[in-house]
């Protein structure tokens, strides 16, 4: 999985936020991003974010300057870590730079220091910022009629709805696993938002960090149980056999290269090493990134002989439209930068076929090139599924979805998370047994109507899961609670305590539990040196039913204050 | 290079719209403050003040003190302490009257009552809410009482109410029962749900008169047929099928009486003169309301002393207007044709509750004929006069509630608007205050 | 399955140890860590004595009559069952009349099915008494019934509640009269005046025409709240706000409407525009009662949205109070239930914590001094030898 937590880039700008793009994304979602009108749009919102916060809303960012907050030490309060140091009791707590530079006990009073805040927590409680695992907070919430795997969350992300962001941090809420809208079968990629800089909410998104598989929702498509499953079950093979189709594909081209340089003389040599080559493991590891996008303004390419290679390729990056080759005609230098297998994704096949295809023509009819496979956004997504590098958030909620999702996991040997898990409790062994994280909506019964997929909801699940031995529990705010769920996360993760859930395990459940299951674990979820100073201080135990929220950090900043604090 | 000019293109959108936002954002922040400390007495000191649209007083101050207008000079000097506004290319005039609008009213099935074609015993102002966002825009405009006239489903409607467009909820009521609306033309037939004739899919209560326009007369002419029998003392021949309710009957011996006014809602000349013929048939005294075609019937209105209430003005209908083409012969010189012809002639926004819709309105006017004096009065005295509440509003008087408007310029200029608007002696919209002062 | 083994067991051992219910004796005390009074506030180390069904005393340093069975409940609050303030519960989609939108005698109690599921869930939620009420479909619904979720049935019943009207757009269809809230407000003037005329008259219409009582009446959020002032206003009648979840933006209006509000459901989707109302109106000095919609939505929303309402400025008192006294004041049995005093019904529920803690369990409800619910053992910490 790659470190996600890289992704925030704490103070960059709008206009750099698919940056960091994967390759293979920027081609699958070339002409969604950077396009004039986009910029229109952000400029525009950059504007009326200006305005207001000039005219002044509840809580804009305080003293923050681009080169970082100042520190501030918060000292006093019981500090609960969601680390190996637990609870410390008469605790300090020191943001600076951002991130969290001391968490201990507080031996000595802090003595005051120009330029650093104190704050005197003592009485109160300092927790991690939470998180919303499993939310769709400012998602538009129609339908998506032919749901995709290529499709992303952040395409539906309303930056603007800035009250709704607004009222889940004054809840403690800092950061989110956004999901992608209604749909079943294979609906998209989620992605993780962090609540810093509301009038800069792209700056803190990260890209697609999991996949979202749903079963048994049957919003749309298929209209019996047995269809939806083998439609889910079929895109995972399809998938599987698409990469399939390019590996080999990679390997007759790379064949075909060697016999052209080399002639037939070394053909039997080369079978020898050919056979070698397929007896070793398949490649592993994260994609490697391509080279960064240029920024501003690309020139159109009037004439390609002009322009360097790395020029070109960047070029094509940006323009290319699967099952067309820009460059089949025109020239082209022989020192072709990708040689590394490593780097033959399928996104630079044009490339390689752009050199095959001249070579055709020089070299006559002996070699025929081997067919290049057609390229597929939803495929190459899925097909990162299936590499471990993008985790599958499963959502499923009879027991009986559950052992399917649970089976496919198993087939595929997915890094996958259950979703919903509803009746997941009935299945709490197999769900144990797979090793799975689980992530639970709202833990509140249906009504008496209700005989829909949650028909089998018990409050008891999170706690049952538990004593059944499923390690990873997650709470989240879950697709009912719409756009305003995730302000009442700590009263969801109360219900489960009150159901007979460890109280540690559900802090853990909506702070570094919830972390692990995004994959921002490694940045957010606990309060441990060196991790992103997302802070919440409350007025006493978070899930205590009086509690209030009276500051929160994100990033060392203060974003939040309560009224007469 | 292109990016730059869109950013400085979009920079310049945005700077306006950051204005308008702190504007009206500042707007709102002053008028709730403002009216907090009513007790100050505001001095406001403007180039001309409009007593009536023929009583000029220029320069003019007027001192408002307790809600109350104290006086209104050229120059007015005072020791004690008050606000003073100077405002050296301001117009004040009296607080503007729609005599016909559909603020704060949804139509609709849940609103408006399809049971019955003749329904004078149910009252708009049951329905309306008076919190709504038609009544704060329409103050932000100058508008500041207001007509609430029923849905036109029914051939004899309910009863419409006069209001004032803010302040506080129990004092915003001025008349409640201020007419009852009859409507001729198509809307009484299609309006929300179509009237039936029988049919195999078996009977409701819309299967009913009229699905014609002999039928919409016929149920008309049956409603005060049968309240004049009952007004006699006698019981009509035929009760049952289309005849007006129990409930309606003694508010339709009102209306017979003059005891409440009556209103006809007819826009082309067809109609129009229908309304007439049946007003000569009943003894009935009415005021139009709409009048698209009222140009083409100058003579038989003038000849009856027939007000018109007229508008909206528009570029071309839409909506049920153009469903029904009753408002395809619209012409802009209309309003100055009537005037100059000496028909009583009160403008109206309707149901349009856009921002600036009736002080549009007499703009409109104006561009084709109307003298801005004329314009005055046909927003001002003439609706205060055919709402029989002229001693509450529609002019300006030392020791009355302060119910006016200060204009930043002359009123009904596009480029002029409502700085400050009291109505019934409270300050409810003030542009004058900016943010932070 | 361990889970559901564990589970069994565990059902098994309660049944077998249970102490028999106050049902079966005449008296019967509980001596609990604490209980929460009328006014929220936390008696410590009480005792709680029941006899026949009712209190028959409660307070912190009571001494327990001799021969006397005693409950032993130390770990344990005690709270009152909970009344939620208008449900539909075990007869949902069946209460509109085709032909006729008022039908001002109608009963909710001739549809009361003690024997529905809804009302085991309810017992479960903690919710002992209920108030059915005809549905929002209505115009002029009828008579409300008060009833109780548990216990012997012939002791269900504790009589009619308010009169219900609805001035809801789903009350409103063009296949009958009236079609609108204009018509609906004239209907209602003819019969009031009708009801005024006849003073012998003693149904619940008429008391309620005679502002002798207050009648429940279901709004859309604010629509209409205005002009029902007025109209209450005018005929001087009485009302309860049903679903009245945006009136703090109407504030002035709903001052007027001082026999209080029944807000809700809150659920954790609902927008701080809804939520913050309970705590606004509560601030003007407004009776706020809560409820769950049962069963559109469970009854566990009831004590959740008292949660809700507090993290949105609602005080402890009246968060308790909004889902307990208040309630059971508006529907007219405030000398029955719904608070913890001498003299009324022994209806309460016993909770691991604080009532109005979510982290608190429900271990136990009691009705008419009948213990009707016994919670499942919760699931067990995981066992270290998996390990």
């Amino acid at each position: 999985m790659r470190p996600l937590g890289l992704i925030f880039r704490g103070g960059g700008k709008s206009a750099t936020f698919l940056g960091g793009l994967a390759p293979n994304e920027v081609v699958g979602l070339s002409g969604k991003v950077s396009t004039p009108r986009m910029r229109r749009t952000l400029i525009q919102a950059f504007t009326i974010l200006a305005v207001c916060a000039v005219v002044g809303p509840a809580d804009t960012a305080r003293g923050q300057d681009r080169k970082g907050p100042g520190p501030v030490v918060i000292s006093g309060g019981t500090i609960w870590t969601g680390a190996d140091s637990g609870v410390i009791d008469h605790g300090v707590l020191v943001l600076r730079k951002g991130k969290i530079s001391r968490v201990g006990e507080a031996n000595r009073p802090t003595p005051p220091a120009p330029g650093i805040e104190t704050i005197d927590a003592t009485g109160k409680y300092v927790t991690p910022g939470l998180i919303d695992a499993w939310t769709m907070l400012g998602i538009d919430p129609g339908g998506s009629i032919g749901a995709a795997a290529s499709q992303n969350a952040a395409d539906a992300l309303d930056v603007f709805a800035t009250d709704v962001f607004s009222d889940a941090r004054s809840a403690g809420v800092t950061s989110l696993c956004v999901e992608p809208p209604a749909g079943s079968g294979v609906v998209g990629t989620a992605i993780v938002v962090r609540l810093a800089d509301l009038n800069d909410l792209r700056s803190t998104t990260t890209e697609s960090t999991s996949l979202v598989a749903r079963l048994g929702l049957g919003v749309r498509g298929p209209i019996s149980r047995l269809g939806e499953i083998k439609g889910l079950h079929d895109a995972f093979e399809q998938a599987a056999a698409y990469r399939e189709s390019w590996d080999d594909y990679r390997e007759k081209l790379e064949e075909y290269e060697k016999k052209l340089k080399d002639g037939e003389t070394v053909k039997l040599k080369k079978d020898e090493e050919k056979k070698e080559e397929k007896a070793a493991p398949r490649r592993r590891g994260p994609a490697p990134r391509g080279r960064g996008r240029r920024r501003g303004p690309r020139p159109r390419p009037s004439n390609f002989a002009s322009m360097s290679d790395s020029e070109i390729l960047a070029w094509l990056a940006d323009t290319h439209v699967p099952g067309e080759d820009p460059l089949e005609d025109e020239k082209h230098s022989e020192d072709e930068t990708p040689t590394a297998p490593d780097q033959k994704k399928p996104e630079k096949g044009d490339g390689d076929k752009k050199d095959g295809d001249k070579k055709d023509k020089k070299e006559g009819d002996e070699l025929s090139k081997p067919e290049r496979p057609a390229y597929d956004a939803d495929q190459e997504i899925i097909v990162r599924a299936l590499k471990r590098e993008l985790p599958v958030r499963f959502e499923a909620h009879r027991p009986g979805d559950i052992a399917f999702a649970l089976k496919i996991i198993d087939e595929f040997h997915l890094d996958a998370t259950i979703i919903g898990a509803t009746g997941a409790y009935r299945a709490a062994e197999r769900v144990a047994e797979a090793g799975v994280p689980v992530v639970f909506g709202q833990l509140t019964g249906a009504g008496g109507f209700d005989r829909s997929h949650t028909a089998d909801f018990d409050a008891q699940a999170p706690a049952a899961l538990a004593a059944d031995g499923v390690s990873t529990i997650v709470i989240g705010s879950g697709r009912k609670g719409g756009n305003a769920g995730s302000q009442y996360l700590t009263q969801n993760a109360a219900i489960a305590v009150g159901r007979g859930l460890d109280e540690d395990a559900a802090m853990r459940a909506i702070t570094i539990d919830a972390a692990k299951v995004c994959g921002v674990a490694d940045t957010l979820g606990s309060l441990e040196k060196g991790k992103l100073a997302d802070v919440v201080i409350w007025s006493g135990h978070p899930l205590a039913p009086d509690s209030v929220v009276e500051r929160v950090y994100v990033g060392g900043v203060e974003v939040y204050r309560r009224a007469g604090n | 290079m292109m990016i730059t000019n869109l950013a400085n293109q979009r920079g310049v959108f945005g700077v306006r719209r950051m204005w308008t936002l702190a504007l009206a954002m500042a707007a709102f922040v002053t008028a709730s403050s403002a009216m907090a400390d009513d007790a100050t007495p505001i001095l406001i000191r403007a180039k001309k003040i409009y007593l009536s649209p023929e009583r000029v007083v220029s320069p003019g101050a007027i001192l408002v003190r307790d809600g109350k207008i104290d006086r209104i000079d050229e120059t007015i000097e005072i020791a004690d302490e008050v606000r003073v506004v100077n405002l050296e290319a301001a117009t004040i005039t009296a607080g503007l009257i729609d005599a016909n609008t559909n603020a704060g009213y949804r139509f609709g099935y849940h609103d408006a009552e399809h049971a019955s074609e003749c329904i004078p015993e149910m009252r708009v102002l049951d329905t309306i809410d008076l919190e709504s966002n038609d009544f704060r825009r329409l103050a932000q405009a100058g508008v500041t009482t207001v007509y609430v006239s029923p849905d036109s489903a029914s051939v004899i409607g309910a009863q419409g109410t006069i209001v004032r467009t803010a302040g506080p909820v129990e004092a915003r009521v001025v008349q409640e029962t201020a007419g009852v609306k009859a409507t001729l033309g198509r809307e009484p037939i299609f309006k929300a749900s179509f009237n039936r004739t029988p049919s195999q899919f078996g009977t409701s209560f819309l299967t009913r008169r009229p699905t014609t326009r002999m039928g919409l007369v016929w149920v008309f002419r049956k409603s005060f047929h049968d309240a004049q029998t009952f007004a006699r003392g006698e019981t009509p021949g035929t009760r049952g099928e289309g005849s007006p309710s129990d409930a309606a009957i003694p508010n339709l011996i009102r209306i017979l009486n003059n005891e409440i006014p009556f209103r006809i809602q007819a826009r082309s000349q067809l109609d129009i003169l229908t309304a007439i013929r049946l007003s000569h048939e009943f003894n009935l005294k009415f005021v139009l309301e709409e009048g698209t075609d009222a140009y083409r019937c100058i003579d038989e209105l003038k000849a009856d002393n027939i007000p018109v209430i007229y508008g909206p003005i528009f570029d071309y209908p839409i909506g049920f207007r153009a469903g029904t083409g009753e408002s395809d012969r619209f012409r802009y010189s209309a309003p100055a044709e009537l005037v100059n012809a000496g028909v009583t002639l009160a403008l109206s926004a309707g149901d349009i509750t856009g921002e600036g819709a009736l002080p549009m309105q007499a703009g409109y006017a104006m561009r084709l004929g109307l003298t801005r004096e004329q314009a005055l009065a046909a927003v001002t005295t003439i609706p205060a006069g055919l709402l029989n509440i002229s001693d509450l509003a529609g002019s300006l008087d030392a020791g009355r509630a302060a119910d006016l408007v200060v204009w930043s310029g002359e009123p009904f200029e596009a480029t002029t608007r409502a700085e400050m608007v009291f109505i019934n002696g409270r300050l409810v919209s003030d542009r004058t205050v900016k943010k932070g002062s | 399955m361990r889970f559901w083994q564990r589970q069994l067991a565990s059902i098994v051992v309660v049944a077998a140890t249970g102490v028999g219910a106050a049902g079966a004796q005449d008296r019967l005390a509980i001596r609990v860590g604490a209980y929460l009074d009328a006014d929220g506030k936390r008696i410590e180390n009480a005792v709680l004595i029941i006899s026949k069904g009712r209190i028959e005393d409660i307070g912190s340093e009571l001494s327990i009559p001799t021969g006397v069975d005693v409950l032993d409940r130390r770990d344990a609050v005690l709270g009152p069952g909970l009344v939620d303030a208008h449900v539909a519960m075990g007869a949902m989609g069946r209460t509109r009349d085709a032909a006729n939108a008022a039908e001002p005698n109608a009963d909710a109690a001739a549809l009361f099915n003690p024997n529905h599921e809804d009302f085991a869930r309810a017992v479960k939620s903690g919710v002992t008494t209920v108030v059915l009420a005809p549905s929002e479909q209505q115009f002029v619904g009828g008579v409300t019934a008060v009833v109780k979720t548990g216990g012997a049935i012939a002791k269900r019943k504790l009589g009619a509640g308010p009169l219900k009207l609805s001035l809801t757009s789903s009350a409103f269809t063009l296949s009958r009269t009236p079609t609108s809230l204009e018509g609906a407000f004239a209907e209602l003037r003819s019969m009031i005046a009708a009801a005024k005329d006849d003073t012998k008259d003693d149904s619940a219409f008429a008391k309620w025409a005679r502002g002798d009582s207050a009648a429940y009446v279901e709004i859309n959020d604010d629509a209409g709240l205005t002009a029902l002032a007025e109209f209450a206003r005018e005929q001087g009648v009485r009302c309860v706000i049903v679903h009245g979840n945006l009136a703090a933006e109407r504030l002035d209006a709903s001052k007027r409407f001082g026999d209080g509000f029944i807000l809700g459901t809150y659920e954790f989707s609902d927008p701080r525009r809804y939520t913050r109302t309970p705590a606004i109106l509560a601030e003007a000095g407004l009776p706020v009662a809560l409820t769950s919609n049962a069963p559109r939505f469970s009854t566990d929303w009831l004590r959740i949205g008292a949660a809700i309402a507090m993290r949105q400025g609602l005080s402890r008192s009246d968060a308790l109070k909004s889902i307990s006294s208040t309630p059971a004041t508006i529907a007219g049995v405030p000398k029955r239930v719904g608070a913890l005093a001498r003299g009324m019904d022994a209806d309460f529920v016993v909770y691991s914590g604080d009532p109005l803690d979510l982290r608190s369990r429900i271990l136990e409800v009691f009705i008419n001094g009948e213990r009707v619910y016994v919670a499942d053992e919760p699931p067990a910490k995981p066992e270290d030898d998996d390990a």
